[in-house]
């Protein structure tokens, strides 16, 4: 098999193989993830309800499975006299809402699968920009060294001396400060097409679907320079250490030239722990997305972040509000972890063991 | 025709007005040539102002002890020496009609008839050189090659960097045009699209059956672990020919494979420098190699050129002690019985500040005398042919009991060597 300058050999697709069957952990973390991706790819399809549609006399229903007592208060004519009265009402779950609503009654299982869409997106974008970013700055320090190398890593350094949060909040500042629109929306082509519309009439689901998607840029953007020095940092010391085996002087005796040893012979051979560093910087930027969102920086409200924030001030009354996007995160933070550990113990034999997270 | 004029001081002879005189067959000519590393623990001499002549055609040999300075002068000829490592002076003229003409203008000191000096070269210009004018194999078949690519798409990636720089004769850019991170970004989004023409990966095919593999054609398509190291030594052999170089570095070729490999590799390039005409640098600590290989030969000690001159020259009638020291280790089939007379001592650690002005063998030499303890120039030795140089008194005087040095001078003196 081949993509690009970069084949990946039978063996190691047999070792991915076998280190699929012998770990459950791994068999989880594979789960989780497809059930993810899958959710968010086809999230107008299955998503219950529109999750930007509130219904304020629907607000605050429990998941199925549990009941909610709610204080209602009335004002009543008792014995020609208004009295106030208090009494609790049982509110029952719905099967239309399945994991309940939030304070102004959108479904919250329809916010969590179109939740997954904008994590995995700037899970995945902003972990290929930072990537970009760190592996051309991490081969160019390892491969030329000395000043280079230098001005480079002290660079990174300092970029790691700020909290990861706190650089992204100032960045989002300053790109604000440049960019007007801080959100993208994108059309969903499952809807525009139609293709979701009648899906959803033949299984009888609620129709008006969102048919733009808003996928936070700067969101993206800023994760990406924060993350870029752990990418730089795994690259600078593969090139270190492939630049010295006998192929690239071999190159270099051949008359080729830096770019092409480098993107040539030193790349294809510092992929591996690349590939699983990726693999658990998606997590790692999907924590930091809804963290942002959390704190309200993300420019989208569909996100588990959002929900989270917005979940926070009704945990006493309506516990489901926050949890469910929590264990949202949760869940795919773990399956892409547990999706990065079989990646790395299948490619780099030298490490055994299960290993933590 | 001598190429030198007779016992010369040759460390100190500038050529600042052009080539050096030489053989007229000379397709490369190296004089003063210095390498220093600098290192945290000092400056080290590992080239100390090395003079060798190749012709065409002909097979030079280079032979010394590990630590001798044979491979960092390998690289230093292709100009391939690594920080902290570098070449610090010295001249590199490579004959090349074309390249004499581009530059006779634009940078007259570094042209002399036919000969370039590639040391002052641009950059670029160096690099376009190696491939199709030097070319180098390398001690370790195995390392050498690169485990994520094929080995058939290794050789035709050298194949067609050649081609391309061929075909546009502005030689520095064309190398690394389309091979940038915009490539790289194709080549990973579109399947199937390779930098390497089907033109080349044929020819990449034909250099494999020249060195020697069986089915070439299925056996380009293999990885390099799936390689034996013989193979591999063939490979590395087809990719350094892919640019047809005119002289071919082979640092020690045979020293990782076994022995019946080793005649084998060595055959095969010395067929291969026959049937093309290649001149060849043999780098090794092996006599026998040396022996059965090379048309002329250079001892190294110390990152000097010790003694150099025919084969005949420096195996029938060697002069420098070393010399005579490395010929009298090997052992003798028809008179097996007396032992093996070893060289005392080992190579010196070619710290700046421990090497002295002085003959750096001294301190090893049976036959040191009071004269040694001044730097030595390159002089004519009296016997074979008039290419033999030797870096030794002796080839002026003879050794005498009377000046030796005591056999204790070396541990006694070492706060005030070389300053007699």
């Amino acid at each position: 098999m081949k993509i690009g300058p970069i084949s990946i050999s039978p063996r190691t697709i047999r070792n991915l193989r076998k280190e699929f069957r012998s770990s459950g952990l791994a068999r989880i973390g594979v789960v989780l993830v497809v059930v993810i991706v899958l959710a968010a790819a086809f999230a107008p399809m299955i998503a219950p309800q529109n999750p930007r549609t509130q219904d304020l006399d629907r607000a605050q229903l429990p998941p199925l499975g549990f009941t909610d007592t709610e204080q209602q208060t009335r004002t009543e004519m008792v014995n020609g006299s208004v009295e106030t009265v208090t009494e609790n009402v049982t509110v029952n779950a719905t099967a239309q809402h399945p994991l309940g609503t939030n304070s102004l009654g959108q479904d919250i299982l329809s916010r969590v699968i179109y939740g997954a869409r904008t994590s995995l997106l700037v899970g995945l974008f902003g972990t290929v920009l930072a990537a970009l970013l760190g592996v051309t700055v991490g081969l160019t320090a390892g491969y030329y060294r000395g000043r280079v190398d230098d001005a480079l890593m002290r660079t990174a350094d300092v970029s790691l001396a700020f909290p990861s949060l706190v650089l992204a909040i100032a960045l989002i500042g300053l790109f604000s400060r440049f960019q007007a629109d801080v959100a993208v929306a994108i059309t969903d082509p499952l809807v525009t097409t139609g293709v979701a519309g009648s899906f959803r009439d033949a299984v009888g689901l609620p129709t008006p679907m969102p048919e733009t998607f808003v996928l936070p840029t700067v969101v993206i953007l800023v994760v990406g320079f924060v993350n870029w020095v752990w990418f730089a940092r795994i690259a600078r010391g593969e090139a270190l250490s492939v630049r010295e085996e006998e192929y690239v002087k071999a190159a270099r005796a051949l008359g080729a030239s830096d770019v092409r040893i480098v993107f040539r012979h030193v790349l294809p051979n510092s992929i591996t722990p690349i590939l699983v560093l990726a693999t658990i910087q998606v997590a790692a930027i999907i924590l930091l997305e809804s963290s942002l969102s959390f704190l309200g920086f993300s420019g989208t409200t569909l996100s588990w972040g959002f929900d989270i924030a917005q979940g926070r001030d009704y945990l006493s009354s309506s516990w489901w509000i926050a949890t469910m996007p929590g264990l949202a995160i949760v869940l795919s933070v773990i399956g892409i972890n547990l999706v990065g550990d079989w990646l790395r113990d299948a490619l780099d034999p030298g490490i055994e063991g299960e290993g933590g997270m | 025709m001598s190429e030198r004029t007779a016992a010369t001081e040759r460390a100190g002879t500038s050529t600042e007005d052009g080539a050096p005189e030489g053989h007229p067959d000379d397709v490369l000519r190296v004089r003063n040539l210095s390498t220093r590393f600098f290192t945290e623990e000092g400056q080290i001499n590992a080239v100390e102002s090395v003079d060798f002549t190749v012709r065409d055609g002909e097979v030079f040999g280079i032979v010394g002890e590990s630590g001798s300075g044979k491979s960092v002068a390998a690289l230093s000829l292709i100009d391939l020496v690594d920080s902290p490592g570098r070449i610090t002076s010295g001249e590199v003229w490579y004959r090349d009609a074309d390249l004499a003409d581009e530059f006779r203008d634009d940078v007259p000191e570094a042209v002399d008839g036919d000969l370039v000096d590639t040391r002052r070269l641009p950059e670029g210009v160096r690099r376009a050189l190696r491939g199709p004018a030097f070319s180098m194999v390398f001690q370790d078949p195995m390392s050498s090659l690169n485990p994520s690519i094929t080995v058939g798409e290794q050789i035709a990636e050298a194949v067609e960097v050649q081609r391309r720089a061929r075909a546009n004769p502005r030689r520095t850019r064309s190398r690394t045009q389309g091979y940038g991170m915009g490539r790289l970004i194709a080549d990973t989004l579109l399947p199937n699209r390779g930098y390497t023409s089907e033109a080349s990966m044929n020819r990449a095919i034909e250099l494999l059956e020249q060195v020697g593999i069986p089915d070439p054609a299925e056996r380009a398509h293999e990885y390099p672990h799936q390689f034996s190291g013989g193979m591999l030594q063939r490979a590395m052999i087809a990719q350094a020919l892919a640019g047809e170089p005119d002289v071919l570095v082979a640092d020690e070729p045979t020293t990782a494979l076994d022995v019946t490999i080793q005649a084998q590799i060595l055959n095969l390039l010395r067929d291969l420098q026959e049937e093309q005409d290649t001149s060849v640098v043999m780098i090794t600590h092996d006599l026998g190699v040396i022996a059965r290989m090379c048309n002329r030969v250079g001892v190294m000690y110390a990152g000097q050129i010790v003694e150099r001159g025919t084969l005949s020259d420096v195996f029938d009638s060697p002069v420098h002690p070393y010399t005579e020291g490395l010929i009298g280790s090997i052992p003798d089939l028809d008179d097996p019985a007396p032992r093996l007379r070893p060289i005392e001592g080992n190579v010196p650690s070619l710290l700046d500040e421990e090497m002295g002005g002085r003959c750096f063998f001294a301190d090893r030499c049976p036959k040191a005398m009071s004269d040694c303890l001044q730097p030595i120039p390159e002089y004519d030795a009296e016997p074979g042919s008039d290419e033999h140089a030797v870096r030794c008194v002796l080839a002026r005087r003879e050794h005498s009991e009377a000046d030796a040095l005591p056999s204790d001078h070396f541990d006694r003196n070492e706060e005030v060597r070389g300053d007699e």
